[in-house]
């Protein structure tokens, strides 16, 4: 990604007992880029959200918003960062309207209309009088996308700011964070499942598992990996490659890791390309088609189906 | 800054139960404490023995300060426990706040709420005294004063302590059952003779035990600030990964 990140983490690993909730996370954030990192449960995704905001304290390595270092003392850095928890909290005995302004208040934010115009953007203006602790899981969840955005942040960071939301809801904060992303540029680190929507928005995807930051991609990149394609595992990859070229005729492939190549032909030619490999006694470990969507290529890769690039 | 803390943490509270609680015991705790007091001088000046619980000798302070320390616990650790019970923490460590303010800017609440209480607590036994007409038997207003406010400003000393467990154990319940075991067992073992023995009441102990003033002074002064910075300390460090 670009220089001069907006945020970045940079080494970040964290054990509970034996338990790895970060393994050498690393990454950063370019003014105005939306990274979506996708993964399933426990993949690692809110422990590394919460180390980036500096909720939760990394055993090694660090985390910085704008240059400064995450941590007590960079407190000011908050007045430019908007933060959704998993679990949207709401402050008993004060309305949603109050709940927000009391938020902004924090943030030494003055504006009269910021909080009715944040409650606006995510749709629930009609519940500004409401106790804000009344409110359904799904209308807490808006509230605290309005708390995140209230005050103008320049960075968001959102763990699964559409979880359990309806279609017109989660429709409504899709357009707001591309509004957010196009209009404004707020950087943002977004934590989401992959059918969720926010990948589409994504300059770049993260894939979580176990703890580590198992793959990346830019928006290309994504795109150019989710077409469909033939893997092959391969005991010698520079043989198996002349065999695709001068016997097969096939350009179009990368050798990715090790011993995996990855040839961007239909699926229907898998069986010819085995039986070129091994008849030039090449062996061959494993042999797929990929032949799904992008969010099926995702899934894939958080739960470990798939090989990471 | 901490006056915005302030404002918001009064905000919170306004509407909250536990403050009516509060109010409850200080004021109902005093109400009772005369009534008692007024019980047990009556048994003890017409010779008709004593019940189990009650002695001759029970003043007001005896019965309700132990009530008001309890109602200034409640509160301490209602403030300070909360947010870590219903995920409030996390929007209050990502505002752009310094984590020592919230500590200080929440001792103000509380210590402005103690004062408040034994103030309501004195006003509630003038009451009682004038509806009693036991000003033959039970020190005056003024004597009540004292005791209240001076136990009061002890125990506001000993607060940062109990604000240290809300933050350390994360939540209301592990602080007010902490500091509620060692006052039901100091009172159940030997009443203010062993109280005065825990650090935790040492200062309040001091203060109705009549200790030199500067060794009170001295004492509450560093259980206060000791209080306060193994707070800070807590909240800063506080490692809070789900």
């Amino acid at each position: 990604m670009a220089s001069s990140p907006v945020i970045e983490a940079i080494r970040l690993s964290k054990t509970q007992g034996r338990r790895i909730l970060l393994d050498d996370v690393s990454f950063s954030v370019a003014r105005g880029d939306l990274l979506a990192l996708v993964g399933e449960a426990s993949s690692g995704k809110t422990a590394l959200l919460r180390a980036l905001v500096g909720l939760a304290h990394s055993d090694t390595g660090s985390a910085r918003i704008m240059g400064e270092l995450v941590g007590p003392g960079a407190y000011r850095v908050f007045e430019r960062v908007g933060f959704l928890p998993a679990d949207p909290p709401a402050r008993r005995g004060l309305s949603v309207r109050r709940d927000v302004e009391t938020s902004l208040s924090l943030a030494g934010v003055r504006e009269p209309d910021a909080a009715r115009r944040a409650l606006a953007l995510v749709g629930i203006e009609d519940l500004a009088e409401k106790p804000a602790h009344s409110l359904s899981d799904d209308s807490r969840r808006l509230l605290g996308i309005a708390r995140a955005i209230a005050h103008s942040p320049e960075l968001l960071v959102l763990d699964e700011p559409t979880r359990g939301l309806g279609g017109v809801e989660r429709r409504r904060i899709l357009d707001l964070l591309r509004m957010l992303s196009l209009e404004r540029e707020t950087t943002m680190v977004v934590a989401t499942r992959v059918a969720d929507g926010v990948v589409e928005l994504a300059s770049h995807v993260g894939v979580m598992r176990g703890g580590g930051l198992v793959a990346e991609f830019d928006r290309e990149g994504l795109r150019e990996r989710g077409r469909e394609h033939v893997e092959v595992v391969v005991s010698d990859p520079p043989r198996a490659a002349l065999v695709l070229e001068e016997q097969l005729g096939l350009t179009d492939f990368a050798v990715c890791q090790e011993h995996l190549i990855r040839i961007y032909v239909p699926g229907s030619r898998i069986s010819e390309i085995n039986s070129a490999l091994v008849a030039d006694g090449i062996e061959v470990t494993r042999l797929t088609v990929n032949a799904g969507t992008l969010e099926e290529l995702l899934e894939r890769l958080s739960s470990g189906e798939a090989a990471s690039p | 800054m901490i006056g915005r803390l302030i404002t918001a943490e009064v905000a919170g509270l306004r509407r909250s139960l536990v403050v009516w609680l509060a109010v409850l015991l200080a004021v109902g705790g005093s109400v009772v404490a005369r009534m008692m007091s007024w019980v047990t001088h009556a048994i003890g000046r017409t010779e008709l023995g004593t019940l189990p619980f009650l002695r001759p000798d029970m003043g007001w302070s005896d019965m309700a300060v132990p009530l008001a320390l309890l109602a200034y616990l409640i509160v301490t650790s209602y403030v300070f426990g909360r947010d870590f019970e219903d995920g409030n923490i996390d929007l209050l460590l990502t505002a752009p706040v310094r984590r020592d303010a919230v500590v200080v800017a929440r001792m103000v609440v509380i210590a402005t709420g103690v004062l408040v209480l034994s103030l309501m607590g004195w006003g509630a036994d003038v009451a009682m005294r004038a509806v009693l007409v036991t000003s033959s038997l039970d020190p005056g207003s003024a004597t009540s004063a004292t005791a209240a406010f001076g136990s009061a400003i002890a125990a506001i000393a000993t607060l940062p302590l109990v604000a240290w467990a809300s933050v350390r154990f994360r939540g209301v319940l592990p602080a007010l059952g902490l500091g509620i075991a060692i006052e039901v067992a100091v009172l159940a073992l030997g009443g203010f003779t062993l109280m005065r023995t825990l650090p935790w009441f040492l200062p309040m102990s001091l203060a109705i035990g009549g200790a030199a003033l500067w060794l009170e002074v001295s004492l509450s002064v560093l259980l206060f600030l000791g209080g306060l910075a193994a707070t800070v300390r807590a909240l800063r460090t506080a490692d809070l990964y789900e």
